[in-house]
């Protein structure tokens, strides 16, 4: 156990140390090299120059590489050219957001995804399985940004029930923070709970043949057990390699719902660094997903190898 | 005094073809204390039999006839009692102990899950238990064995873990299918001894599913003969073994090796053709298309079970006119007695 | 009991030769991704419009007006035109990103498969890495790089998705490389390169276009999204996820303005899920239920 998870985390740190090699190659193979990326559009040659200086561009890549990997790892990602504010900063401010949002969809999706499935297997082609079937198919269909719109235009445009978007933090009212996040959140848990119902549901009908079932009720374990816990526990070993899969799109999703609900996340920095050609602040954004996405890639990882007992034994992960 | 009856029992499946028949009309009784052994080829409905008396048949399985047990039909009692009778009066152990058993949980947790479905016991109690069980059915370290997981264990081994499981609560009838047939030779010695042991010291009725009639000579009472879903002779142990009444039971005894038996001397002699899979109750007899003895009349009727001695019972129109160590041979060819299967 | 089973099963086999028989739900969505795909290339002929068409005296008029069936937007283009024009765009992107992720992924899983030792283990692991950057963040690099782009959105989704094609061809290719008539090939000393390209791609070739034909509408949705955020097709082109993005600020005046092209989106990508699941049914018996 303790091997596979050191194991995992060597590996997670390679990952990530690559991550930054291609983050720090791309910033330097941008036309007219990181001075030129780093200054605002029309900025005079010499200007250019003083920058490349000042930054020690002229130096060699390798150097440059490392003080900049051993910068960026005391968090120091630099100053952005349009706003002046280190990009650090910047981030921090905008990271509860979005981890606020990301937790709240991920607990929405699972809450609804894990039962639907459970149900819908229980008595494949009941009803039940069929409703939550078409309900996931759906789910999986509808882009994120137009089912965005839709809830805004039912919510806020017609019911006026609730806000069409922006963020109220938490330390002014919890009352007004939810009222923010509530539509954001369902809007992106929902399409990851169609992809959990319809995982869950087949991993849910392989386990409900398996034999151990069968033993099981054989030794008189109540329906609702032998569902809920002899059954549920081996599909979950699959579904949690699912969520992990999904954790890419989950990005893609917030930076979308982000955009659509008005939200001043992650997504809506990178969007705006884009926009504005900071590449500072693009920089520090990008390494900055890549690292979470390789965290949570390896907390998957690990929840994976608690719930299998053949990995925790043996590390055996094909 | 009859402990267990499956009294008339049909199984069907419904496939886009119309029905199979899985089981038709099969009657047998289990005394206290008695072991018997259903014994069949493989796909005869033996394995479905078993399950049926608990109500664990696969879905889409359409089931009639009565499970008596302790003066109730199980086929008709309320979901409390039949999940009381299951694990607690009546016991079963599979074919694979491998995938029998949860790969997520430690398999003294499964055995102890056994035991508090039953019993109202503390988890020290539980623990103590099935440590105790575990010695019970000579597991060679039960302490550690306690929070092994299944993959962890041999086959022998996670066999015994199944067989405590069965005998958490010391139910009263033991179901046991096929229960050594996915170990190696030695190991399945062990366990059918550790079977034997285990029915006289806790007083268990045994209904052992096997397709070894070797076996059955150990450690059976009673032997049933099933043949494609019906009885085809039902007689003690001994006498089955010694003199066969039905044509089948003497080909399954031919098919057999026999200690002594030369080669050249006494071929084994296989029965041909194939179980056949029936999509409707036969015209006549279900073993007449591989019957060397097959007359007019089998393909009439449908030959009903009848005692021909004494506690013996046989479902044949010709009954005791094919000798073992004879017959099959010589008629082995015969194209119009081998393989008319409706497969 | 298991010649029960047996004869279970047999049935399935005799229906599996009527394409989606018995399985309304693929059949709906093989005729909406029909339906789809021929108004992506005929469309532009039915159009009413042009599709760029402004007139500042119709704007934002609702559906079923005289002259416009769906509408004008904020602009005064038609609705319809630009949905039938927009068809031919997201379509393409989606179609190319996958065409993309194919042509590169199954040379690079095709060879690691077949040289294994140490190349195998390099190229996995850049995978890897690959896998590590989602493809938003691929777009938003190559759009910060090269500005956005239709192009750009479609080399992000593409190269996004090699990783998953060289993973399924890697895995075809260690198994087809152990089959007979490869081994005597390799025998009679026959080059790498045609052994690779005469038995094993074909070989390989079928289970990497089931898999590709499933991954089709995330490639769609994943095209319109990118031109939604403005990283994908640029005005005044028109594209379904763009027609979206420049509704935001119209849903006041206009709802059909943020409903129409995203309906359009929903149908498309709900006909390839259903037609992706009845493939992969089809094809994998043991998925049937």
């Amino acid at each position: 156990m303790l091997w596979a998870i050191i194991r995992r985390v060597a590996i997670a740190v390679i990952t990530l140390l690559l991550a930054t090699l291609v983050v720090f190659a791309a910033v330097h193979a941008l036309p007219g090299g990181p001075a030129t990326a780093l200054s605002v559009d029309g900025t005079s040659p010499r200007v250019v120059a003083a920058t490349a200086r000042e930054y020690g561009f002229n130096r060699p890549l390798v150097i440059q590489y490392g003080v900049w990997l051993g910068q960026a790892v005391r968090g120091h990602l630099g100053t952005s050219p349009i706003t002046d504010l280190p990009v650090s900063s910047q981030i921090a401010q905008r990271i509860p957001i979005t981890a606020e949002l990301a937790v709240l969809s991920l607990l929405i999706a699972i809450v609804i995804g894990i039962p639907a499935g459970v149900l819908a297997a229980a008595r494949p082609g009941g009803i039940w399985d069929w409703i939550a079937s078409v309900v996931a198919l759906g789910g999986l269909s509808i882009p994120h940004f137009w089912f965005g719109i839709l809830v805004i235009l039912l919510f806020a445009v017609h019911l006026h029930l609730l806000p069409s978007g922006g963020f109220i933090p938490v330390t002014q009212g919890l009352g007004g923070n939810l009222e923010h996040m509530l539509l954001p959140a369902v809007v992106l848990g929902t399409g990851l709970a169609a992809v959990l119902m319809r995982q869950t549901r087949s991993a849910m009908l392989e386990s409900l043949g398996a034999d151990y079932v069968r033993t099981a009720r054989a030794k008189g374990v109540p329906e609702w057990k032998v569902i809920g816990v002899h059954a549920l526990r081996n599909s979950l070993i699959t579904v949690v390699t699912v969520i992990g899969l999904q954790l890419g799109g989950l990005i893609a999703g917030i930076v979308t719902v982000e955009e659509v609900f008005d939200i001043p996340g992650i997504g809506q920095l990178t969007l705006d660094a884009v926009y504005q050609r900071d590449y500072s602040t693009l920089q520090g954004v990008i390494l900055l997903t890549a690292a979470a996405y390789i965290i949570a890639n390896l907390l998957v990882d690990l929840a994976y190898a608690v719930l299998n007992p053949r990995v925790r034994a043996t590390e055996a992960r094909a | 005094m009859t402990l267990l009856e499956i009294d008339d029992l049909r199984v069907r499946f419904g496939t886009a073809e119309g029905p199979v028949l899985a089981i038709n009309g099969l009657s047998l009784a289990l005394a206290e204390d008695e072991v018997v052994a259903l014994v069949g080829e493989s796909g005869c409905g033996k394995t479905l039999t078993g399950l049926s008396v608990l109500g664990l048949e696969p879905p889409g399985a359409r089931v009639d006839g009565r499970i008596w047990f302790r003066g109730q039909d199980l086929r008709t009692a309320p979901a409390k009692r039949l999940r009381s009778v299951r694990g607690g009066e009546i016991a079963m152990i599979f074919q694979e102990p491998m995938t029998s058993l949860n790969p997520a949980f430690s398999v003294g947790r499964q055995v102890a899950e056994a035991l508090r479905q039953h019993r109202k016991v503390s988890g020290r109690q539980a623990r103590d238990r099935v440590m105790e069980l575990f010695e019970l059915v000579r597991m060679p370290d039960p302490r550690q064995h306690l929070h092994q997981y299944p993959h962890q264990l041999s086959g022998g081994m996670q066999q015994r873990v199944m067989i405590a499981m069965a005998i958490a609560c010391e139910p009263a009838v033991l179901i046991a299918d096929e229960p050594t047939t996915a170990l190696d030779p030695t190991i399945q010695a062990q366990i059918l001894d550790l079977l034997a042991d285990l029915r006289s010291r806790l007083h268990m009725a045994v209904l052992l599913i096997t397709h070894n009639l070797g076996v059955v000579a150990d450690i059976a009472d009673r032997v049933v003969v099933m043949y494609a879903g019906h009885k085809a002779e039902e007689a003690p142990a001994g006498e089955l073994l010694r003199s066969p009444e039905h044509p089948y039971t003497v080909g399954l005894l031919n098919a057999v090796p026999q200690p002594g038996m030369h080669r050249g001397t006494h071929p084994l002699t296989p029965i041909t053709g194939l179980v056949p899979v029936l999509r409707q109750p036969p015209e006549g007899c279900v073993f007449g298309p591989r019957c060397p003895l097959v007359t007019e009349q089998c393909q009439r009727e449908p030959p009903q079970p009848r005692e021909v001695a004494p506690g013996h019972l046989a479902a044949c129109f010709r009954p005791g006119e094919l000798s073992p160590g004879a017959g099959g041979a010589e008629d082995r060819g015969r194209p119009a007695a081998a393989g008319q299967g409706p497969a | 009991m298991t010649a029960a089973a047996g004869a279970l099963t047999a049935p399935h086999r005799h229906w599996a030769r009527l394409p989606f028989a018995g399985r309304p739900l693929a059949q709906a969505g093989a005729i909406g991704a029909f339906i789809v795909v021929a108004i992506a290339v005929f469309g532009p002929l039915a159009a009413p419009h042009n599709p760029s068409a402004t007139s500042f005296s119709d704007v934002l008029a609702p559906p079923l007006s005289p002259h416009h069936l769906l509408g004008t937007d904020q602009l005064g283009r038609d609705v319809l035109s630009r949905l039938l024009y927009g068809a031919r765009t997201t379509l393409e992107a989606g179609v190319f990103a996958t065409l993309l992720a194919t042509l590169l992924g199954l040379p690079i899983g095709v060879v690691s498969g077949y040289f294994r030792g140490a190349l195998d283990v390099v190229i996995m692991r850049l995978i890897d890495v690959t896998l590590a950057f989602p493809f938003l963040l691929l777009a938003v690099g190559l759009a910060a790089i090269s500005g956005p782009s239709l192009w750009n959105a479609v080399l992000a989704l593409g190269v996004a998705q090699v990783p998953a094609v060289a993973r399924i061809a890697r895995g075809e290719t260690l198994s087809v490389r152990e089959l007979e008539y490869v081994q005597a090939a390799l025998v009679n000393g026959e080059r790498s390169i045609a052994i690779m390209r005469r038995h094993v791609v074909p070989n390989v070739l079928s289970p990497v276009i089931v898999a590709t034909t499933v991954a089709i509408p995330g490639s769609i949705v994943g095209a319109a999204i990118l031109s939604f955020l403005g990283l994908g097709v640029q005005p005044p082109t028109a594209d379904w996820g763009a027609m979206l993005a420049q509704s935001e600020s119209y849903l006041n005046q206009s709802v059909w303005l943020g409903i129409i092209p995203g309906l359009a989106i929903f149908i498309a990508a709900l006909s390839f899920n259903l037609l992706g699941d009845g493939v992969r049914d089809a094809l994998d018996p043991k998925r049937r239920r």
